[in-house]
């Protein structure tokens, strides 16, 4: 017996198995989507424009009501796909202030509505795109105007009849705001997940004598909403003379620190650039423009 | 019994009388070269191969003639030596071969007995004598192959002379009502069973790669085994825990690869069965709530056949088989009243009484007992063909299928994921029965079906062959209502469920749900006294989460093999493989919303609901989520078995693997470019398969389960809504729809004042972002070690393996839960948080005897030491299996005192195994097999509760600080009688008995310290920090972070901290019968 030559009658598959699609390397991982962070805000207003109907019109305004508590609220919607799900692609954001929503909601609780017929308490856009572009930015090229009309809510006395509760509320004075957005764009990158924004926000107070001041500004924001005033040890805020809070800029340190008390991070991302505000002592970005990256 | 092993050729030996020849003895050598291991043996095959050479002069022989024949093959093998005198017959289905040697002017010369195991390839030298020498006497002294001298593989080869002789596959676990094959796990050292199947090495049971005749059948979405099937149709199981080659891609743990049974030239079969009637009674924890529930195996029977046999003699052969089973469990519902001090008891008036372990005592109420089942039926069935057209090429197609149905029709199910019984009874498993049947209870279905074509072709002189395979794997599970109806349909599955859970000022009572003779035993006599009759929670309406998912699994592989000499002998083996998985889930809560009265009893929030908003506060709402997502994956391997000079075998090897994941919305995840190389050396010092030293380095890829698409990419976003309960409790006026009426949802105060919704709260919105430099979860693996053949059939070894991790793909947070990334840890945009991390280290001693002159050993003893911050692919505090997204990683703030001694670290592991066979007569056997396996305890932990988190998830001292949990030992007896007609022929009666000794060692304790929130401690103050004894943690150096300045106090002690709450499973018994023909 001689073995014969080799001989391949047949073609098994494995030529059919290597004309195979190019897998290597041929895709980067997903981009997100456009969206921005659920938890709130802190802002930095840096104002750019000031203009008064008339003089003195603008004496009593100023971000001071803003930086009392200068939290904005950016919320990411869907429309809905056919088969009942959020369809990434096509988002929009709405924006709501912590000081316009604040006087809505005291005067509802109390039974005035907001009469303006030309807005609501927040401002709604959509996302221009489904994608962040080159530079990662996700912009709202317009949006809806935020546009509060309260009447003054009366002062509600105490109860005498209950000496242990008080049930006194302050007075609120009459609201004519309207906020205009411009130029949205929300930073979306896998380390920084919507959690940047900045934008321009006229901002126009109308008196009951009907004078308007109209004050523009840059508006940059960081999210979650992290104050950062120092307390002392009940938890109280600790006052310079002149009545400005002290600031304690270690609470804003995204990393934990149980030893000196912080059991966990205060939830900025990492790789954020950020400062202890001295004008509303909350983290905002550092410097005036986004992204705030190191 | 096998019925295929009926012999009808016996061994040849080779005799003569001449007186002359007295004393010459013709050794044949039976060296044992266990070559590279052939991509075929996922098929079941083998490789037969030696040198002949002429005894007078040593001289190798060229173009012997060698033939191959089995009960297992069609037809012969034939091959002719080389010029070296070398033969290869590859591609031979396991069994018992004989070799003919045949050349002019020798004598032929034949052995027989060769036990061929899939994936060996045995080498079976012989030397022939001239015809010309007269012999008088001659002596074949053989010795069976036992020492696999070329490959560094670690593991356990088992066929039924093994499974038929020791009692294994216990009644209880993954598997246990059919006998499953992943059970054999566990003989193999290094190897436990865990909640989901096996864990090999230190790895979790959903990281094996399981395979069935070369498919892989490991669910696509989770990675647990999809095609349980039972020992009876198996002909070999191999577990390998290591030190493979490349042709093994994809997998971090161990390899499960079995092959069915085949037909053969006669017809052969069987009838079986078996039943495990008593299962004594389960150790639980006392109860803490009023509703108690235990639950206790009743019985598993099951009954089937098996028959293979000829078409058309020596060229086709079929195979079929089929197997029922049903599993029964008790589960048995109380409510007690639990036992506080009288008003007379001072400080402790109206307070719980608490027992020495701190457990609340309490009392059954008389007349409340109820007993209802969980009930599992199981089919299986199997078909094979096997075709030889010429003796070059052979075909099999199997198909297989396991449907199974649980659950419904007053009965509660068995989980198919686990094959516990949804209702355990344990803490941190399934919670007791708290509310109706509808609420609790599940049907459950889960079906697999495989189908493969398999196509092996050799050239003539056997020197290059090709082996194709084509498979699909298909599932189904579903969790669907108990009363029949489909997902998204009506009845139980339109029906919301609805959840009491207040617990201030204090938990609802029994007494509000259901009625008891004396109601008045519920009320504590002493005024804002402990709660007598709690109920933590308590559902009405309709079931939890319903699930109906598919998944398929198409593979094409193709090998070829080609053997060379070069310096010695190559096998130089190169192969490509093709993979797509789907997997298409629909889930939802029935209904709408799952409703839960929160802690305050003042509002009733959507504990769950899939949904999504379109505009502030405008909510729509998903009844059913549905999402398909799909993984594409290739994969491409070199290597070569080098026996150098025939001295030395040097194995080296090279993979390459991608795989894609998508899903409807386009690409999900790319991990691209995963190398891996494999690299080993064998050396034998004694030059004839008695002895091995050897050495294996490997990275392995882990294929990433497409659970992580399903729920990343989907993001399962949800809307949840509040109302108060007068707008939205059961009985209520226009219940359930009132609960979605616009009008009657409040302020949500989550919400603040700047929040553009007021009332919906949007939740798990966006997918999952993932790093632009995400890179695949790999591991990499030393081993070493040596073996020696110190008794005939007997081999003992030593070996070292090293394991751990390289990266790892875990979902993370950076900035404490307000948004999540798919990441490595470690790296990349996750640079700052610590390395994932698990090693193992390993020493085994191991010897195995293989079943001759009646009788088998196996005994190993493992030291090992498993370390680090991440388990693996689910979590064995809370069985949380979600591949890739769970929580060990989520936040920086959970990672403080993570790393250390891991849940699975057990320091000493012995595994004996033992049979033996007794001929009373010629035609009456007895076989006694035993089983002992003794562990020592796993480490136990300091746990307190995270702000955010939850209970549970601060280590409040480094991992592993707590007292190890106690030795735990496993007494098995199998006792079988069998009575031949014939060879072929028997009858045989077997009983098993598990755990004999009932022993019921402490498997579990308490863990949390406090259920307050804490920060865990760090510095030297970990190193000492207790006061007293261990079980007490200085109060002093534990930090609340709950935000009460309260200092911790002794009443944040959790009383039950160390209390055992898990058991050894107890003793249970197995009868079976078998009939073979």
């Amino acid at each position: 017996m001689k073995v014969t030559r080799i001989r391949q009658t047949v073609v098994p598959l494995s030529i059919l198995s290597l004309a195979v699609t190019c897998f290597s390397g041929c895709a980067d991982e997903p981009e997100p989507n456009c969206i921005a962070s659920l938890s709130t805000f802190a802002v930095k207003l840096i104002e750019t424009d000031r203009s008064a109907s008339k003089k003195g019109a603008c004496d009593a305004y100023g971000p001071a009501g803003f930086n009392a508590d200068p939290e904005v609220g950016l919320a990411p919607y869907y429309e809905r796909d056919s088969k009942g799900q959020p369809d990434y692609d096509k988002g929009s954001l709405a924006i709501q202030t912590y000081e316009v929503g604040s006087l809505f909601f005291y005067a509802q609780d109390s039974g005035i509505a907001n009469s303006a017929m030309d807005g609501t308490v927040y401002s709604l856009g959509k996302f221009s795109s489904a994608r962040p572009d080159g530079d990662h930015f996700c912009t709202v090229p317009s949006m809806s105007p935020t546009h509060v009309v309260l009447a003054e809510v009366p002062a509600v006395p105490d109860d005498p009849t209950t000496p242990d509760d008080d049930e006194s509320k302050p007075a609120q004075p009459a609201q004519d705001i309207t906020l205009e957005w411009s130029n949205l764009k929300v930073y979306v990158t896998a380390a920084s997940y919507g959690t940047q924004f900045e934008g321009d926000v006229t901002d126009k107070r109308t008196a009951a004598n009907g004078q308007t001041c109209t004050i523009t500004y840059h508006a940059l924001g960081l999210a979650p909403a992290v104050p950062c005033k120092a307390l002392d040890p009940d938890g109280n805020p600790l006052t310079n003379a002149d009545g400005s809070f002290q600031l304690d800029e270690t609470a804003c340190d995204p990393l934990a620190n149980p030893d000196l008390g912080r059991p966990t991070g205060s939830g900025i991302s990492v790789n954020t650039r950020y400062e202890c505000d001295a004008a509303t002592a909350y983290c905002t970005v550092a410097g005036d423009s986004v992204p705030a990256i190191k | 019994m096998n019925p295929h092993t009926s012999h009808h050729w016996g061994l040849r030996l080779f005799a003569g009388k001449s007186a002359l020849m007295r004393g010459v003895s013709v050794l044949a050598a039976f060296a044992v070269f266990g070559l590279a291991r052939a991509a075929s043996a996922q098929l079941g095959v083998g490789t037969l191969t030696g040198k002949v050479s002429d005894v007078s002069s040593n001289g190798s022989l060229a173009d012997v003639v060698v033939t191959a024949t089995s009960p297992s093959l069609q037809g012969e093998q034939t091959v002719l030596t080389d010029k070296s005198g070398a033969f290869r017959i590859p591609n031979l289905p396991a069994g018992e071969y004989a070799l003919r040697y045949e050349a002019e002017t020798f004598r032929p010369y034949s052995r027989g007995a060769i036990q061929l195991r899939a994936g060996s390839t045995l080498r079976v030298d012989a030397e022939l004598l001239p015809e010309t020498l007269k012999a008088e006497e001659v002596t074949v002294v053989a010795r069976a192959p036992t020492v696999d001298v070329g490959s560094t593989r670690s593991g356990v080869t088992l066929n039924s002379d093994f499974f038929s002789r020791v009692p294994v596959a216990p009644p209880t676990g993954k598997g246990g009502g059919i006998r499953s094959f992943e059970q054999l796990a566990d003989v193999a050292p290094t190897t436990r069973n865990d909640l989901y199947g096996a864990s090999v090495a230190g790895t979790t049971s959903p990281e094996n790669m399981y395979l069935i005749d070369g498919l892989s059948v490991g669910d696509p979405g989770f990675g647990y085994n999809g095609s349980p099937l039972s020992i009876d149709f198996i002909k070999e199981a191999t577990i390998v825990t290591g030190g493979y080659l490349p042709e093994y891609g994809r997998g971090g743990g161990g390899v499960l690869d079995v092959t069915t049974k085949s037909g053969s030239n006669e017809f052969h079969g069987s009838f079986f069965g078996s039943y495990t009637p008593w299962q004594a009674n389960p150790k639980f924890p006392p109860p803490q709530d009023t509703i108690s529930t235990t639950s206790k195996l009743s019985s598993i029977r099951d009954f089937g056949f098996d028959l293979g046999g000829p078409i058309i003699k020596d060229k086709l052969w079929f195979y079929v088989g089929a197997d029922i089973s049903r599993t029964s469990y008790t589960i048995s519902r109380d409510l007690n009243v639990l036992r506080t001090y009288g008003a007379d008891a001072g400080d402790d008036a109206g307070k719980y009484i608490y027992d020495s372990n701190g457990l609340i005592e309490s009392d059954r109420i008389p007349g409340t007992h109820r007993d209802d089942r969980a009930e599992m039926t199981q089919f299986q069935y199997l078909g094979k063909l096997t075709y030889s057209p010429g003796q070059n090429d052979r075909i099999e197609l199997t198909h297989r299928g396991t449907p199974s149905r649980s659950g419904g029709d007053g009965n509660y199910s068995i989980d198919y994921q686990t094959g516990l019984p949804e209702i355990w009874g344990n803490p941190g498993r399934t919670t007791s029965q708290i509310g109706a049947y509808g609420t609790q209870a599940w049907r459950q279905i889960a079906d697999a079906y495989d189908t493969t074509v398999h196509w092996t072709h050799s050239t003539q002189d056997k020197k290059l062959s090709f082996d194709t395979m084509l498979g699909w794997h298909h599932e189904r599970t579903a969790d669907l209502a108990a009363d029949g109806s489909s997902l998204g349909g009506g009845g139980l599955s339109g029906t919301p469920e609805f959840v009491f859970a207040r617990t201030s000022p204090a938990p609802h009572s029994i007494t509000e749900f259901e009625n008891i003779a004396n109601p008045g035993q519920c009320v504590n006599p002493v005024a804002d006294g402990d709660a007598k009759c709690p109920v933590a929670e308590y559902a009405i309406g309709g079931p939890q989460i319903l699930q109906d998912r598919s998944f398929n699994r198409y593979q094409l592989r193709e090998v070829a093999t080609y053997v060379t000499p070069g310096l010695g002998h190559h096998i130089v083996k190169a192969g490509v493989e093709l993979e797509y998985l789907g997997f298409s889930s629909a889930k939802g809560y029935p209904g709408g919303p799952f409703l839960e009265e929160n802690a305050s009893g003042s509002a009733i929030n959507d504990f769950r609901r899939y949904g999504g908003l379109t505009a502030p506060d405008t909510p729509y709402f998903n009844d059913v989520l549905r999402y398909k997502t799909q993984s594409y994956s290739f994969g491409a391997f070199v290597q070569d078995s080098w026996a150098i000079l025939d001295k030395v075998t040097l194995n080296v090897g090279f993979r390459y693997d991608t795989q894609q994941l998508d899903s409807d919305h386009g690409l999900g995840l790319s991990l691209p470019n995963q190398f891996s190389p494999r690299l080993g050396i064998i050396f034998d010092p004694t030059q004839k398969g008695r002895a091995k030293l050897f050495a294996n380095y490997a990275i392995y890829y882990q294929s990433i389960p497409l659970s992580i698409m399903d729920r990343a990419g989907s993001g399962e976003p949800e809307v949840r809504n509040r109302r108060s309960p007068a707008n939205c409790t059961p009985g209520g006026v226009g219940y359930p729809q009132s609960c979605d009426d616009p009008a009657n949802l409040v302020t949500n105060p989550n919400n603040g004042p700047a929040s553009p919704n007021q009332k919906s709260l949007y939740l798990s919105v966006g997918r999952l972002a993932v790093d632009p430099d995400l890179k695949p979860q790999s591991s990499s693996e030393f081993s070493g070690g040596g073996e020696y053949e110190i008794i005939p059939n007997g081999r003992l070894g030593i070996t070292y393996i090293r394991r751990w991790m390289n990266n790892i793909i875990e979902d993370m947070s950076r900035d404490e839960g307000n948004t999540y990334f798919l990441g490595n840890p470690g790296s990349g945009i996750a640079s700052d948080f610590p390395k994932a991390e698990r090693t193992y280290d390993a020493g085994i001693l191991a010897f195995t005897k293989i079943f001759a002159d009646n009788w088998l050993a196996q005994a190993s003893y493992t030291l090992s030491y498993l370390r680090g911050n991440w388990e693996g692919l689910f979590r064995s505090q809370t069985g949380q299996l979600d591949p890739g997204t769970n929580s060990d990683f989520d936040l920086r703030s959970l990672l403080i005192n993570r790393s250390g001694p891991l849940d699975g670290d057990r320091r000493h592991e012995l595994k004996l195994y033992a049979a033996r066979d007794i001929a009373f007569t010629p035609r009456q056997h007895m076989t006694a097999g035993v089983s002992y396996r003794a562990r020592s305890g796993g480490p136990t932990n300091y746990l307190g509760a995270h702000p955010t988190y939850g209970n549970g998830e601060v280590f409040l001292l480094p991992r592993g600080s707590g007292d190890r949990l106690p030795w735990v030992h496993n007494i098995d007896l199998h006792l079988g009688y069998t009575f031949f007609e014939t060879r072929a022929q028997t009858f045989s009666l077997t009983a098993d008995v598990f755990n004999l000794f009932n022993f019921q060692a402490v498997t579990g304790r308490g863990q949390s310290y406090t259920l307050r929130s804490v920060d865990p401690i760090t510095g030297s103050a970990a190193n000492n920090p207790y006061l007293g004894n261990k079980k007490n943690i200085d109060p002093a150096l534990i930090r609340p972070s709950d935000g009460d300045p309260r200092p911790f106090g002794a009443a944040d002690k959790n009383r039950s901290f160390g209390a055992p709450n898990e058991y050894q499973d107890p003793i249970s018994i197995r009868f079976g019968m078998k009939t073979t023909f």
